[in-house]
């Protein structure tokens, strides 16, 4: 009895201690950028390595929030976000709701329809041209139009529709209601983990896309922040941060890079953690069904 | 008048479900544009592509686009690449996420584990394009707080990682695994938690200490689960990820890190002298091979069970 309770408690100092070290590889990277973007110039010069900040300095964001682009394509992020998660959570919840009905003549052959696009696609050039044909270029419904359902989701949130209780819908049916004032007014109100979820990866997604902006968007009025950070810090970085700081404020490359991660970051970090226990849920119900 | 009565049930099923076809019709839509529609385009990798003349109007060449192809060392290149970069990720990256789930699963506070779990999944949750900043901040040679910490604390010079061919796919490989193996363990601590307490406890009864009940029933429960798995990970080996390397790479290391999507994207977009056809041909024999993958993929797995994705 002894030598199990002292063997158990080794392993789980052991296993703490495994924990708290992965906990620093997986945090230091992006404490490292916080710190960044908050010395100043020459503190980051003088030190060289900095892992608290002798003085906390601003400069780095108030360039950020005085440079109308970097500005305009914060808000045109939140745009995309914001009404790209509502039209794909429409069009995904409303595709799956009439997919999940057993008794749909031809549901068979759309079901199949669907998930064919998951095994076969035109790839990235005909889509290219397409997107030009549509003349989509230069709007900002290219980064939201062609990414309403994912078709990955659309089958999860089906399985989810099917897995509830047959029935549900007949009292409303003989009351007289229609199936799309079913949908909203009985099934969508006990979905909340499902929507939570799936709103969750949805908003992720249009939050972090930068391609489709790489492709087709020329118009800098018209960039979101992920496009704007990529020409910052991977392309062309000492070209696009002269342009940023143009306004002649000091200069510090590194600390606006940096700072532009974590504005870009935040966002992200303020919603998941919220939602933990809903998405665990959505994804192992997917698997499982799958 | 057998067909009468078909068409009277059509359309009677058609009014009945009026709302629910209503429903799905803005997806069916969209499946139809944006997946469909370039299909057509297909039809230039049999053609030599004209813009004046349009997709239809291009002359054919018969499979001149594709006997090119196979003479291209640089298509080659991006194909093996493909290839090695995907099976490494999963050789490498595939243990990661069970051993994390079953040591989080014997951690004994739950909000430790909970704690635990947030910070594993955050990498998870960013793009390629804030992570290829994270990880040039970390390792640049230039202004890196690796290097300049290496240097000032133990006096070592590191070696140049960003851009270097040596390093490029131990990067590529490292930073997948410490981006997605936080994620990945959900669908195993899932598993975990649905194994009957019954067989632990018959365990402890019959004196099996915590590392033995490991070996011997969690393990073996996610068994046919790590199967699965993997399986469905060998169907997705054409894609190799094309928004870590797109964001990663550069022309120095094309050699090691060059993969059929980002070969497609130089060839076709992103040239002086573009090749839309050509790139076209490479997207199909991309496509075409996942489509195979993925079908051994499905069919491998039916023999474990009945259900298929249909």
């Amino acid at each position: 009895m002894r030598k199990k309770f002292n063997g158990g408690t080794v392993f789980d100092i052991l296993n703490v201690v495994f924990f708290l070290l992965l906990a620093v590889v997986m945090i230091f990277p992006f404490w490292n950028i916080l710190v960044t973007s908050l010395v100043s110039n020459d503190e980051y010069l003088s030190r060289p390595v900095i892992l608290w900040p002798k003085e906390f300095v601003f400069n780095s964001y108030e360039t950020i929030f005085e440079n109308r682009l970097m500005v305009r394509s914060f808000f045109n992020s939140v745009f995309i976000t914001v009404v790209g998660t509502i039209y794909s959570m429409l069009m995904t919840v409303m595709l799956a709701y009439g997919l999940s009905k057993d008794n749909l003549m031809w549901g068979k052959f759309f079901r199949v329809f669907v998930i064919i696009t998951m095994y076969f696609s035109g790839g990235l050039i005909p889509y290219y041209m397409l997107i030009r044909n549509l003349e989509l270029r230069d709007t900002i419904w290219v980064l939201i139009l062609p990414m309403a359902i994912n078709a990955w989701n659309y089958i999860i949130v089906r399985s989810f529709f099917r897995q509830l209780p047959e029935g549900l819908d007949e009292a409303a049916k003989i009351d007289g209601a229609n199936d799309i004032m079913i949908l909203f007014r009985i099934m969508l109100p006990i979905s909340a983990p499902v929507l939570a979820t799936f709103s969750l990866f949805y908003g992720v997604e249009y939050w972090n896309s930068w391609w489709y902006s790489l492709l087709f968007i020329t118009d800098s009025s018209l960039f979101p922040l992920q496009y704007v950070l990529r020409e910052l810090v991977l392309v062309n970085a000492t070209a696009a941060s002269k342009a940023l700081s143009a306004g002649g404020m000091n200069m510090f490359d590194q600390g606006i890079k940096m700072a532009t991660v974590v504005v870009a970051t935040v966002p992200i970090l303020c919603v998941y953690p919220f939602l933990q226990k809903y998405f665990t849920k959505g994804v192992t119900l997917g698997a499982i069904k799958e | 008048m057998a067909k009468k009565s078909w068409l009277s049930m059509v359309i009677k099923n058609l009014v009945r479900d009026r709302y629910l076809y209503l429903m799905i019709l803005p997806g069916i839509t969209f499946f139809s544009i944006f997946s469909y529609g370039p299909m057509y385009g297909l039809l230039l990798s049999f053609k030599d592509f004209k813009f004046n003349l349009g997709i239809w109007g291009s002359p054919w060449v018969g499979m001149d686009n594709f006997q090119k192809m196979f003479d291209d060392s640089d298509f080659w290149n991006a194909f093996n690449n493909t290839i090695i970069i995907s099976l490494g990720k999963l050789l490498f990256g595939f243990p990661f996420p069970i051993l994390l789930a079953i040591l989080l699963n014997e951690l004994r506070k739950k909000y430790f584990m909970r704690f635990m779990q947030s910070v594993l999944y955050l990498p998870y949750f960013l793009s390629w394009v804030i992570l290829a900043g994270v990880l040039l901040n970390l390792f640049s040679t230039t202004n890196g707080t690796l290097p300049k910490m290496f240097e000032a604390w133990f006096g070592i010079d590191m070696p140049q990682i960003m851009g270097n061919a040596d390093y490029f796919r131990p990067l590529v490989f490292i930073s997948q695994i410490w981006k997605t193996m936080g994620w990945d363990t959900i669908i195993y601590l899932a598993a975990i938690a649905g194994i009957s307490p019954s067989l632990h406890e018959a365990a402890v009864i019959d004196g099996a200490n915590r590392f033995q009940r490991i070996i011997h029933i969690t393990l073996p429960s996610l068994g046919f689960l790590i199967g699965v798995l993997f399986v469905l990970n060998v169907g997705g080996v054409m894609n190799a990820g094309f928004d870590q390397i797109f964001n990663l790479y550069d022309p120095g290391v094309y050699n090691v890190g060059d993969i059929l999507d980002t070969y497609i994207y130089r060839v076709g977009i992103a040239s002086i002298n573009i090749n839309i056809e050509y790139g076209v041909v490479v997207g199909l024999i991309k496509s075409v091979l996942n489509l195979l993958l993925l079908v051994a993929a499905n069919s491998a797995l039916k023999m474990f069970r009945k259900d298929s994705i249909f």
